[in-house]
């Protein structure tokens, strides 16, 4: 992860396993409140400009209009009508207690986006949270 | 009709009491919840840091407003401040809505007596900021086309620019996005956004010589650097005149076309 003004961030790239279609994903936290993070993956079309986002599971940072005065962990996805209508907005929200840190948030999504080889990449993030790993198939 | 009106009135101020909340977040300070989202739902994250606040408030004590790197940091899921130019577009933002930026953070620093359009003024330039997106290439690249008309109709009228022309009448297939007339002979121009609008330029060039047309033609390029290296040469081969941007266009097409006359 690396330091950039008030944050810290990482991008990797992903492809689906054909190497057909390509992803682009982040993973961000806020310096002054680790707990404000955000893990997330956009859809890279090969025959269109720019990117779709698709998934982003957020830390406790603030409310949500399904909860004004709520603070709790979130995910945000982006349903088929709003894909179709070209608007490129996660306004699907969930509230989730299947994660707490960025670190555990990185973890569900690798699952969540069913990213088959993240161990490679992240060979350290399972020995530092081996509990999580007690559910998981 | 009166009475109408107190309801309104106290409907707002109930509906905006119940509606705002603060949080200790860490000693000293406080996110405040207010019903500002942003496009996705999620509230726009905003923190009063009395840090530095003397003890004993007044109506002038300083308040600092703050969003601690957050709103950057949700603009970068999908665009980067990575150009000069990007800079100070984001710089312009902070400075004609009063706002400042240091190290990362969003401040604005209100007096108390002032607080609450602080806090407003401080959300709207929050959501302009993260609305930055809306300049990202794919945005941008559809203005092309409207940016070149604009400046064509307003500043070549003497040249009297026509749109839309097919110069060879049996051919309704090959036409030119603009054509001039400074002197007796046309200056046909094309706009180039992309690999299928150069091609369809060099075509036309090529079928307008091989007809024996009198006439010059022009390329604008949105970003000659986006084309192909093939693209390129058999471009160049077949007009008379490149811009190779709308800026290198807007800064000499007149004194070009004036040549011309």
């Amino acid at each position: 992860m690396k330091r950039e003004g008030g944050h810290w961030r990482n991008n990797f790239e992903l492809e689906s396993e054909n190497a057909s279609r390509r992803f682009r994903a982040f993973v961000r936290y806020n310096d002054a409140f680790n707990e404000n993070f955000s893990v997330g993956i956009d859809y890279v079309p090969a025959d269109e400009p720019g990117t779709v986002p698709l998934l982003r599971c957020n830390g406790p940072h603030g409310g949500t209009k399904i909860h004004e005065h709520h603070n709790q962990t979130h995910i945000h996805s982006i349903d088929a009508q709003d894909i179709n209508d070209g608007v490129k907005v996660l306004r699907v929200i969930e509230e989730t207690n299947k994660y707490s840190s960025w670190e555990e948030a990185l973890l569900y999504f690798f699952d969540r986006a069913n990213i088959s080889n993240a161990e490679e990449y992240f060979p350290t993030i399972k020995t530092k949270l081996p509990d999580i790993f007690k559910d998981l198939p | 009709m009166s009475d109408y009106i107190t309801d309104i009135s106290n409907a707002v101020a109930e509906q905006f009491n119940h509606r705002f909340r603060l949080i200790e977040k860490r000693p000293n300070i406080f996110q405040i919840y207010l019903p500002f989202y942003h496009e996705d739902g999620d509230m726009i994250e905003v923190y009063i840091d009395l840090r530095n606040a003397p003890e004993i408030p007044s109506e002038s004590t300083t308040i600092r407003i703050s969003d601690f790197g957050m709103s950057l940091m949700r603009l970068s899921y999908s665009y980067e401040i990575d150009t000069p130019n990007k800079e100070k577009i984001f710089n312009r933002i902070l400075l004609e809505n009063g706002l400042r930026g240091e190290q990362g953070h969003i401040v604005y620093d209100a007096e108390m007596r002032s607080l609450y359009p602080g806090l407003m003024q401080f959300c709207q330039t929050v959501a302009k900021i993260c609305n930055m997106r809306q300049f990202k290439r794919e945005v941008i690249d559809s203005l092309f086309f409207e940016t070149l008309d604009e400046f064509i109709f307003e500043k070549l009228n003497r040249f009297r620019p026509e749109k839309a022309v097919i110069p060879i009448p049996e051919r309704d297939d090959i036409e030119v996005d603009y054509q001039f007339i400074p002197n007796g002979h046309p200056v046909f121009l094309f706009g180039v956004k992309d690999s299928a609008s150069a091609r369809l330029a060099t075509i036309g060039c090529l079928e307008f010589l091989r007809n024996d047309l009198k006439f010059k033609s022009i390329i604008v390029h949105e970003d000659f650097d986006k084309l192909t290296k093939k693209d390129r040469n058999r471009l160049t081969r077949a007009c008379d005149k490149q811009f190779t941007s709308l800026d290198d266009f807007i800064s000499n097409a007149e004194k070009f076309l004036a040549r011309e006359a």
